[in-house]
């Protein structure tokens, strides 16, 4: 364990270096990200400025679902999304030798070489409008709650990344699989909205979209004391079948690498 | 001309090879679309009228744009940055045919295919969800509105090569793109009608060519422009066009003389 931290570290230092070097790339990755923050807010803001409740949700929650939203995925983004996303144009290439030949599980250099530090803009713009959403509104929240929302936040992420992960997976049987991103991220932007919002959508299509509808609403709720037993033991739930599945897919998938172009 | 066909079909022939990532995009506009129709649904439930729209109005115009962005934003010409930054762009120099004409060619293939998808997808939500819409039945609108969507066409292919020539000076051709992408998330209208911003934005969005993408043409057809305004909405899209393909071509000729063949 002591081993992958200070591996983590390193890595984490080799990043920065990277983002020194390449400032052009910098720069552009920051205002992407801080204009697609402030521009989700406002969004939301704007849709919801002529009516107060949403389903069983008042206009104050629905925005601080938003900001809360911004910080979650700037953190997934900031941690995982670039590392997903690189996985099917390495085994495409071949280049995925260049993982499977290093003393490192390949699952943990997979997902988190790359450390997108500009993505923390978005956790800046997601927590001053966190902020500002709670003063305005005037939401009581619980300092108590803090850590039961941090856990709650950790098994949100784990259980985009490991659906992200699981459908990544499939680049070792299918080649040129680009568009699984702009899938997860239209999947990933259910989390924003109520689940409430998606149930008439019957049968397994709910099934499939219910973890999602978790990862960012059982925080949130923790956050606000709404919570309930469900809340916790759902997320808690698809977090460890997620990452056991995840697990055994991507070690059988590792038997179909071919290697090709590599 | 037959050989620009071939190209459209050579593309449309790409995706077929690589069946699972077209389903994965086509999937994910899907899922986009259902978001955003149960999101209006949602905040219109048990309204009359909300922003002077109501609700088969609302609902129409959030499933006939997605039509229309799968028509217009459907292209190959996001990969013009990166054939410039591979030296790819030499293949295409070398060949008796016209680049502008073969990236309309390849768009061509693309739009084809994606629109046949679009139409089916919504097709079948309107089945399943069974939602109250508008039908326009007057053939000027109808007209105007498909007039509206070549404007959008062109509009969009010029804006989208110009982006892609970021890679005569740039290998970081993405960061450009993504914040186009961003403007066009909010300002094109696909999440929203653009008439309910606050009038200031409104106005200033009117004088910006992203309007005329999607929410232009579909507010023709919801019958919500004067005939007045069309014309004064078609004046300024012109004006755009011209500017765009004179920019366009400037630019083009200036990126060729600094074009350095990198990588080949």
């Amino acid at each position: 364990m002591k081993r992958y931290i200070n591996i983590y570290i390193a890595l984490l230092k080799i990043n920065l270096a990277s983002l020194i070097i390449y400032r052009a790339n910098f720069i552009n990755s920051l205002l992407s990200s801080v204009s697609w923050g402030i521009f989700s807010i406002l969004s939301i803001l704007l849709l919801t400025s002529k009516t107060t409740q949403v389903y069983s949700w008042s206009q104050g929650e629905i925005i601080l679902l938003t900001a809360m939203y911004s910080i979650f995925i700037g953190i997934f983004h900031t941690i995982f999304t670039r590392n997903i996303e690189k996985i099917p144009e390495l085994v495409d290439r071949g280049y995925f030798d260049l993982i499977l030949t290093k003393p490192v599980d390949s699952q943990f250099l997979s997902s988190v070489r790359y450390f997108n530090y500009t993505s923390l803009s978005r956790i800046v713009v997601g927590i001053i409008a966190l902020v500002l959403i709670l003063i305005k509104y005037n939401i009581s929240f619980s300092i108590a709650n803090l850590p039961i929302y941090i856990v709650l936040s950790i098994f949100g992420l784990g259980i985009l990344y490991n659906i992200w992960f699981i459908i990544t997976t499939l680049s070792f049987w299918f080649t040129q699989l680009n568009n699984i991103h702009q899938l997860m991220f239209s999947i990933a932007n259910i989390g924003r909205f109520p689940p409430e919002a998606f149930s008439q959508i019957m049968g397994y299509t709910f099934l499939f979209i219910l973890p999602i509808t978790l990862i960012v609403i059982s925080p949130v709720k923790a956050l606000t004391n709404n919570l309930n037993l469900y809340d916790i033991l759902a997320p808690l739930l698809f977090f460890v079948g997620l990452s056991f599945i995840a697990r055994k897919f991507w070690l059988y998938g590792l038997k179909h690498y071919t290697s090709a172009g590599g | 001309m037959r050989k620009y066909l071939l190209v459209a079909k050579n593309t449309w022939d790409e995706y077929m090879q690589y069946r699972l990532n077209f389903v994965m995009w086509r999937v994910r506009n899907v899922l986009r679309l259902i978001i955003v129709y149960f999101l209006w649904y949602a905040i219109f439930n048990q309204r009359g009228e909300l922003f002077g729209y109501n609700e088969s109005q609302i609902l129409t115009y959030i499933l006939l744009s997605s039509i229309v962005a799968s028509i217009v934003f459907s292209t190959k010409t996001q990969d013009i940055g990166e054939e410039i930054n591979s030296g790819n762009l030499s293949n295409l120099l070398i060949k008796p045919i016209s680049v502008f004409k073969y990236w309309m060619a390849r768009d061509l293939g693309d739009k084809l295919l994606n629109i046949a998808f679009s139409i089916v997808e919504v097709f079948v939500l309107i089945i399943f969800f069974k939602p109250p819409l508008f039908f326009q039945t007057n053939p000027i609108f109808i007209f105007l509105f498909i007039l509206g969507i070549g404007f959008s066409l062109a509009i969009y292919f010029l804006i989208s090569i110009l982006i892609g020539f970021f890679g005569f000076w740039t290998p970081d051709v993405w960061g450009p793109r993504f914040l186009f992408y961003i403007f066009l998330e909010f300002f094109a209208g696909s999440l929203f009608p653009l008439d309910i911003l606050p009038k200031p934005v409104f106005s200033t969005l009117q004088l910006l060519p992203f309007n005329y993408l999607l929410y232009f043409p579909v507010k023709i057809y919801l019958g919500q422009l004067s005939i007045l305004s069309i014309f004064e909405g078609f004046f300024v899209g012109l004006v755009w066009i011209i500017v765009l393909y004179l920019f366009t071509n400037k630019v083009w000729f200036k990126g060729l003389k600094s074009y350095g063949a990198y990588g080949r």
